[in-house]
């Protein structure tokens, strides 16, 4: 009976005029980045953060919300017609959906990637629903040497499941972690690292590195190859799957759910790492695992199901305990802190109206997806066709602007640029940026959690032992940094990444 | 991507040596002690575990060499950068002029030289192209950003001349 309360109080939120035009822009905005490479979520919701300030906070994460799982639904688009994955978590449908384009099923292999998004967003939608309140109140349980164990985990299990170096992404952590101390200490007062410049007092923003690791960087990586796209020609006649099509998806579909939600609620894990563990389960239960890489629709299925409802999953964390668990999210944390909003276990009571207008907003908003990616595939097409040459300084237009509205200052463009080579730096050699903005936006509340918890125990870190929930976070997160050097394990993650 | 051991051991060092900076660095402020952590407590540590795993990663690149060097195998040939590298470096460039002459010269003469340039220069792209795209993206930007959020964008010492 609570639940439907909260669900109409959610449906009179997300039914104004403005909040419901918000999330048909955020679908919007979310799937024409989804669907043109080189944009990511990340950078696009950063792009947008300073507009978003002029909207009121419900409606500003319906936008920005919306915009995140958009993408989800975009990146299946380019995957199927061009193979080249439109963001990173739609990699997997290249496999099996341009193989199926080329075969002529491009249409049921955009219907059911569709459907089963939309399918998967739902459901997921529902699990929100049903477990973030009673997860709110065990959060409420968490002291601080909860909190920054289970930051320690999720930076760990990010390092874990990115691909290459374990050594590199855990340097990249440590560094993110000493980006977010510059800038005055909240206790007492020391200007760190500020070098005796007034912009520094703030410490380093979130956005304008976002942009420079995400936006920046991948304009300079993609200048230096010839973007040539061969778009698969031919008419769609249709885009419903059949019902052969809808028997053989029935089950990926309803495996990747599940698999999405519950890897999105974990810290570092994900959109991307969904569609990849979806993809292997289904290749490893399929009666013919060999025709994998040819054109089997439970390879777009399951993989497309699943990035959706871990990009649901995602705010669980988020709007229950504050943490986020992946890039988008933490940026999403950001955004919320500036409207004033301090995610948590309180949100549900001090801001109902936000949490159930968000929720709420999820389910009109993976309608309008349904509506909006199939009829819509055609535009898409035609975007996909401007010249990269085109496009990419509209994009470094987009990342100035944005940076320079955050506080009005060129300094923030010097920021944006100078990680904007550092990303590109990193990239050509192999490390990863998600673990130092994963670590730059957790900074902020390990620190105050760590803090915390040596007064309370008076020095000793055994208070990160003794106490249940503690322990087992910090225990996992000491497996994952053990594993790897077990042979056997080394080759499972390889494998992990490698299967993609 | 595989990277080349080179560029490991020489990423590597230089996060080794961003690490000793840090540590050196938080020593300038107070560290406290395990039971009062001061501010310097967190990034000293961050520097110290930064250290250490940039240490891993130069090792396992020395480890990695010699296990190949061992099996006879070749070096990679593998240029870091493509010949596209003058694209890369003009782009770098014109972004940092445009951060330097943003507030001087204004929003509206820095963003349409930036788009000329980029179109023009970095991709060579055909004049009517150009004036149009530089144009249009200009134009709307302005419009989108100043009139309609209502973001102060720079205006200058022209503007203000004609003022």
């Amino acid at each position: 009976m609570d639940t439907i309360n909260h669900l109409l109080l959610g449906l009179q939120v997300c039914i104004e005029p403005a909040n419901l035009f918000l999330a048909f822009l955020g679908c919007l905005i979310g799937t024409l980045v989804g669907v043109l490479p080189g944009l990511g979520p990340a950078a696009t919701i950063s792009l947008l953060l300073p507009a978003s300030f002029h909207i009121s906070p419900v409606g500003a994460l319906i936008l920005l919300a919306g915009i995140y799982y958009g993408t989800q639904y975009g990146g299946s688009t380019t995957s199927i017609l061009l193979n080249i994955p439109g963001e990173a978590s739609s990699v997997v449908t290249c496999l099996e959906g341009y193989e199926m384009a080329k075969k002529g099923q491009a249409g049921p292999a955009l219907g059911i990637a569709a459907f089963g998004s939309f399918i998967a967003g739902t459901a997921a939608t529902v699990g929100l629903m049903l477990l973030a309140p009673p997860l709110a109140q065990m959060a409420l349980k968490f002291g601080p040497p909860e909190y920054s164990t289970l930051v320690i985990l999720g930076l760990t299990v990010l390092t874990f499941l990115v691909k290459g170096s374990m050594s590199k992404a855990l340097a990249m952590a440590a560094f993110g972690l000493f980006l977010s101390t510059i800038g005055l200490d909240a206790v007492s007062g020391v200007a760190r690292f500020s070098f005796g410049k007034v912009e520094l007092m703030d410490g380093i923003g979130l956005v304008p590195v976002v942009m420079g690791l995400f936006g920046i960087a991948e304009v300079l990586l993609n200048l230096e190859k010839t973007m040539r796209r061969e778009i698969l020609e031919g008419r769609i006649e249709t885009y419903l799957p059949t019902r052969e099509d809808w028997r053989r998806s029935g089950f990926p579909i309803f495996r990747g759910s599940v698999i999405g939600f519950f890897l999105g609620i974990i810290p570092g894990g994900g959109s991307v790492l969904a569609s990849f563990v979806s993809y292997a389960i289904e290749k490893k239960v399929s009666r013919h695992p060999e025709n994998f890489g040819k054109g089997m629709i439970e390879g777009v299925a399951g993989p497309e199901s699943a990035n959706n409802s871990a990009s649901i999953g995602a705010f669980i964390p988020l709007l229950t305990l504050g943490i986020p668990s992946n890039v988008v999210v933490a940026i999403l944390l950001g955004a919320m802190m500036i409207h004033g909003l301090q995610p948590g276990p309180n949100l549900i009571q001090d801001h109902p109206h936000v949490f159930w207008g968000v929720i709420t907003s999820m389910y009109i908003g993976n309608v309008m997806l349904l509506l909006l990616n199939l009829p819509l595939i055609g535009l898409w097409v035609q975007v996909l066709r401007v010249p990269y040459g085109l496009l990419f300084p509209l994009i470094l237009l987009f990342c100035l602007i944005g940076a320079y509205s955050l506080n009005f200052a060129t300094f923030d463009i010097l920021i944006m640029i100078v990680f904007g080579v550092f990303g590109y730096l990193m990239k050509k050699t192999d490390y990863e940026a998600a673990p130092l903005i994963l670590a730059m936006v957790l900074g902020g509340i390990f620190e105050n959690a760590l803090r915390q918890s040596l007064i309370l125990s008076d020095g000793s870190p055994l208070i990160f032992f003794t106490r249940p929930i503690a322990a087992a976070f910090l225990w996992t997160a000491i497996a994952l940094i053990i594993l790897p050097v077990i042979p056997w394990s080394r080759r499972k993650r390889q494998s992990i990444a490698v299967d993609g | 991507m595989t990277p080349m051991g080179r560029y490991d051991r020489i990423s590597s060092l230089f996060l080794m040596g961003v690490s000793l900076v840090i540590i050196g660095g938080s020593l300038a402020y107070p560290v406290g002690t395990w039971s009062k952590p001061g501010p310097a407590f967190l990034p000293l540590w961050c520097g110290v575990i930064m250290g250490v795993f940039s240490a891993s990663v130069f090792l396992q690149s020395q480890w990695r060499g010699r296990r190949r060097e061992g099996k006879g195998k070749e070096r990679e040939a593998v240029s870091f950068f493509t010949d596209r590298w003058p694209k890369l470096l003009g782009t770098v460039a014109i972004l940092i002029c445009y951060y330097f002459f943003l507030e001087i010269l204004g929003y509206i003469l820095c963003t349409f030289s930036l788009m000329l340039f980029l179109l023009r220069v970095v991709e060579t792209t055909r004049w009517k192209i150009v004036f149009l795209e530089a144009s249009l993206a200009t134009a709307a930007s302005f419009a989108l950003f100043e009139l309609w959020m209502k973001v102060q964008l720079p205006k200058g010492i022209l503007w203000n001349l004609f003022r």
